[in-house]
């Protein structure tokens, strides 16, 4: 199977409902299945990082996708870039258009 | 027999998430800024509550921050307006008409344009990549 190229872009927190880590986890599966995948946290997203959801990044990050933390997002949520596990990327919107429109790239919005 | 060609895109975004519920249209409008720095094409397609943002009874500034009474904020009509004054030809924003008209919603500043949902479609396939921002 060819290997395809995704953006998944997470804005709603895990406390929301069952959905955010259900697509962190989606992402997993995308990434072990051998796809190329970068998992974007935004908004109440960012709050990914700093709960139990993190054995997902960790797990996504161990798959080789790339988990990347919005700067505005966690700046504006006293998050500092310091609390930030290693396996975790602090970007700003720039890099999220460089991927976005990387060749085949598909995006997905939660 | 002549052809007519339709115009690509680069990036559509298509919000229909309601604003002021959270910080969406912050992440959208940050978005969209970040792919005109990088020389892209922007459509932003706002459904539902999202023509809210861009109407004239809004003004050019927000309502008075009480913790900060000298300041002074642009509305969300007046920022859109900047942003199409300051990318002509490369970003364009689009009313959808029958949110607007649902809602009661019609009265758009000027530079925005109104479309049919009819034309959703044949608008998502005018672009190279397409953003769904849900959650309404």
């Amino acid at each position: 199977m060819p290997v395809k190229r995704y953006l998944l872009i997470e804005s709603q927190g895990t406390w929301a409902g069952p959905n955010a880590a259900r697509f962190i986890e989606d992402a997993c599966v995308l990434a072990e299945a051998g796809n190329e995948v970068s998992l974007f946290l935004v908004q109440d997203g960012v709050f990914a990082v700093a709960d139990g959801a993190s054995e997902l990044l960790k797990r996504l990050a161990e798959s080789g996708g790339n988990v990347l933390v919005d700067d505005f997002s966690t700046a504006q949520r006293a998050l500092p870039a310091r609390s930030l596990p290693s396996h975790v990327k602090q970007v700003g919107m720039d890099t999220v258009v460089q991927e976005l429109f990387a060749d085949g790239c598909q995006v997905v919005w939660h | 027999m002549a052809v007519i060609a339709q115009r690509q895109w680069d990036l559509l975004l298509i919000v229909t998430a309601a604003p002021h519920s959270n910080d969406v249209i912050t992440t959208a409008l940050r978005l969209g800024q970040a792919a005109l720095d990088q020389e892209k094409t922007v459509r932003v397609w706002a459904c539902g509550y999202a023509n809210m943002l861009t109407q004239n009874a809004h003004g050019t500034s927000k309502p008075v921050n009480t913790r900060d009474t000298q300041g002074t904020y642009p509305s969300s009509a007046e920022i859109v307006r900047r942003m199409l004054a300051e990318n002509p030809g490369r970003l364009s924003w689009i009313a959808c008409t029958a949110c607007s008209a649902e809602r009661g919603a019609t009265d758009h500043i000027s530079e925005i344009r109104y479309r049919s949902p009819a034309r959703f479609l044949s608008t998502i396939q005018a672009s190279r990549r397409t953003v769904f921002i849900g959650g309404c």
